[in-house]
């Protein structure tokens, strides 16, 4: 049941009408919990068992670590190393122990030894990479007293299953999300305003971007060795844009819903081809992860608190967790390295680049300087676009060979007349909504200050949606990790 | 709250005011649609337009093999190839009936192949003709008999229903008429002469259940049917076995070339592609018709 299927909105209908019905917040949070293992067991419930069971196994945890935590330091320690051991374990073996075995058994064969290792038919639960990750950062906030371990197994259960972001996130943080189950939540017009709009704005960039651009970027990365150079750059460029359109858009419906139930939920995205450096870019995309990257692996690594290499070193290890952490596959690892090289030589560059700004003063405000860092930056996160979507490693090597020999002809423009009339008008839109959000502080478009503005901007984004838009809902990116 | 409620109401209210505006502008638009030989406006010439004595049905494989020119000079009979890529036994049936309601045709040529019985196909026919849901009574009544609860409410806008059309009305009007009445001759020549033999088949009952009131359809309104298998290098075996069965239960004559030893043997002079016959090979297939239909009369 994805966010933007009609079963969804029919789901989530009966969800907030009774939700609003129950005037006492822990009926409130009752329901979202029921909910959401209802949601979560629609769509695997062969899974859903042991989805509850890691949920009661967290939340027996951290309430032990907190015991412990007074009186045996050590075993509030271990408790917790038991928690982050579990949460890896988990993922490791439902996302990456086919991957291992394969990696090892071709390692063999290569060095000589012949071994008949085959898979293992593991199926993932839904959402795994987001609900394992809040749960490893909830057990250790607890252990390190940032939250008090929750209680309550309701609302403990409603914090990591809540039904909006399970399957593609933003991964919220139990500092921020449980504190909100405390009090009942009540039906506010801004809130129904904001996230009505939030939603409407991420069907915008599902079905006028992410799903318009998507047959092009399907048929390029899916046959690359038959394309040439410039579609595999134009792909690697549309690419991008869908890959933040689908999942700035989902982010957007997950964080609408989330203000509808009175919710707030963790910012995703805040406009990150607007960046100027690799640190820029991460500081704008897939937030609730690269925080989670930064505050549980780069900070405990020893951060930027190190001497520069080592500082580089964990940058690196940082990046490549990140990579892995989409799937068990070399090309989300060479993403993340990729991504880990450009924040380093980001900030290799920081010292020489204010030393120029300094001698050359009006370097620091031109508009042209900067516009300049942001189409670098962009052009290096089209090529990290390109190792995200190659079907395999050698696909990158194709894209490289191409993009290194004289195969520069005329794109491949076939079948694309919605994706250059629709599609790039959509782009361009949204391009102009993003540079004000980013340089111009007043409220505009569908949030103009004038009612009129803003209401006709409301409806003629709907019609603009279903007049132009690819309706049939189709699956996001980020569902699948 | 109650300003929430009003912004709500007027916001609704743009939009039915546009809803509407754009159905009935759309509209005026698709009835002019000029026949150009693009996908849709080659469904609306077929669906709304059209008259023949000799009405082609079946998907590209129809489009890209029968002449209708040639079919003309050498019966006398005027015909429409109505073939549309991609598209079933559906899209065939709510053309017949479309047909029928301007002119009654003498003979329905019936190309078959194997997605226009499965549920490969089931789809298309609603996505691609939507636009003139509510304007042609086949299709309405097809799609109320076989389309879900989610799109006949959808379809209720027009919004909706004339999703993405704008690009191809305007394509249409920019392009000079065409006057092949429905056939696309191919001009290529196969490279890759593989044969591929498909195991899988399974047949879709609404598919087959159109298939039938087809022949239904001609039979109560005394129209000779013919059925064709064109040829195709990707030859699905199971498929050529369930059709003759299908079309001896029905009584309906049925002439398979699927794997006919003459295109066969020359399949890098007569193929476009693995599944097309190029003009010439679509020239000596019209011509195995023409005699199939002199024979008939």
């Amino acid at each position: 049941m994805l966010i933007n299927s009609i079963g969804f909105w029919i789901f989530f209908s009966v969800v907030i009408l009774v939700y609003y019905l129950t005037r006492n917040y822990r009926w409130q949070n009752a329901w979202l919990a029921i909910t959401s293992l209802a949601f979560y067991g629609y769509v695997s419930i062969k899974l859903l068992a042991l989805f509850v069971l890691i949920i009661a196994f967290y939340y027996g945890l951290a309430i032990g670590v907190e015991k412990k935590k007074c009186n045996t330091p050590i075993s509030a320690k271990w408790l917790k190393i038991t928690g982050v051991c579990a949460g890896i374990g988990i993922l490791i073996y439902f996302k990456y122990l086919n991957f291992f075995i394969a990696e090892f058994s071709s390692l063999l064969t290569g060095i000589g030894f012949t071994i008949n290792a085959g898979t293992l038919n593991i199926i993932a639960p839904l959402g795994i990479s987001y609900f394992t990750f809040k749960l490893i950062s909830y057990i250790v906030d607890v252990a390190n007293g940032k939250i008090q371990a929750e209680h309550d197994i309701v609302k403990f259960t409603a914090f990591v299953a809540f039904f909006p972001t399970l399957m593609s996130g933003p991964i919220d943080r139990a500092t921020t999300f449980l504190p909100q189950l405390n009090k009942v939540r009540q039906l506010l017009p801004c809130n129904i305003s904001d996230g009505a709009l939030r939603i409407l704005w991420g069907f915008f960039m599902k079905a006028c971007i992410a799903d318009r651009i998507a047959p092009y970027t399907d048929a390029i990365f899916n046959n690359m060795s038959h394309h040439n150079a410039s579609s595999i750059a134009l792909a690697s460029v549309l690419y991008l844009i869908q890959m933040y359109t689908d999942f700035a858009g989902y982010s957007h419906m997950a964080i609408g819903v989330g203000q509808l139930l009175g919710l707030t939920v963790t910012e995703n995205f805040k406009q990150p081809f607007f960046a100027v450096n690799g640190g820029d870019f991460w500081r704008r995309w897939h937030m609730s992860l690269s925080y989670w990257l930064r505050d549980y692996i780069y900070i405990p690594l020893g951060g930027s608190r190190c001497s520069k290499l080592r500082s580089y070193f964990n940058v690196m290890v940082t990046f490549i967790v990140c990579g892995a952490w989409h799937g068990a596959n070399w090309t989300y690892i060479i993403f993340g390295a990729h991504h880990g090289l450009w924040v380093i030589i980001s900030r290799i560059m920081k010292v020489p680049r204010e030393k120029l700004e300094k001698k050359h003063y009006s370097l620091k405000n031109a508009t042209w300087f900067k516009s300049l860092r942001i189409a670098i930056n962009f052009v290096v996160c089209c090529v990290g676009a390109m190792y995200f979507r190659a079907n395999s490693f050698s696909d990158i090597i194709v894209a490289w060979r191409k993009w290194l020999s004289k195969d520069w002809g005329a794109p491949f423009l076939e079948a694309t007349v919605p994706l250059f009339t629709f599609g790039l008008l959509s782009i361009l839109i949204m391009i102009y909504k993003e540079h004000q959000d980013e340089y111009n502080g007043k409220a505009h478009f569908m949030h103009s200050s004038t009612k009129a503005i803003s209401l006709v901007c409301i409806a003629l984004t709907i019609v603009f949606i279903i007049l132009t838009g690819a309706l049939e809902s189709s699956s996001f990116i980020y569902v699948q990790f | 709250m109650k300003k929430v409620i009003i912004n709500i109401i007027i916001t609704l209210g743009i939009v039915v005011a546009c809803d509407i505006i754009v159905g009935l502008v759309g509209d005026k638009l698709l009835k002019s649609t000029p026949d150009v030989g693009t996908l849709q406006a080659d469904a609306y010439q077929a669906i709304f337009k059209k008259k023949a004595d000799v009405l082609i049905l079946g998907s590209s494989r129809a489009r890209h093999t029968y002449n209708p020119q040639i079919i003309a000079d050498s019966t006398g009979l005027t015909a429409y190839n109505a073939g549309i890529d991609g598209h079933g036994m559906n899209y065939a049936l709510i053309v017949l009936q479309s047909f029928l309601e301007r002119c009654k045709p003498q003979v329905v040529v019936l190309d078959a192949c194997a997605a226009m019985v499965t549920d490969e196909w089931l789809n298309n026919s609603i996505d691609d003709v939507k636009y003139f849901y509510g304007l042609n009574v086949p299709l309405t009544n097809y799609v109320s008999k076989h389309g879900t609860w989610q799109l006949r409410t959808k379809l209720h806008s027009n919004l909706y229903r004339l999703n993405s059309s704008i690009t191809w009305i305007a394509k249409a009007r920019m392009l000079s008429t065409n006057d092949c009445n429905g056939f696309e001759p191919q001009f290529g020549n196969l490279v890759d002469t593989t044969i591929i033999n498909f195991t899988d088949f399974e047949i879709n009952d609404i598919q087959v259940k159109c298939f039938e009131q087809i022949i239904e359809t001609c039979n109560n309104n005394d129209i000779k049917l013919i059925v064709y298998i064109a040829p195709s290098l990707e030859v699905t075996a199971k498929f050529q076995e369930w059709i003759k069965a299908f079309c001896n239960d029905n009584g309906v004559l049925l002439h398979d070339y699927g794997c006919d030893p003459y295109f066969f043997n020359n399949r890098n002079k007569y193929f476009n592609d693995s599944d097309h016959l190029n003009n010439d090979g679509a020239t000596i297939m019209t011509n195995h018709v023409i005699s199939d239909i002199n024979n008939s009369r």
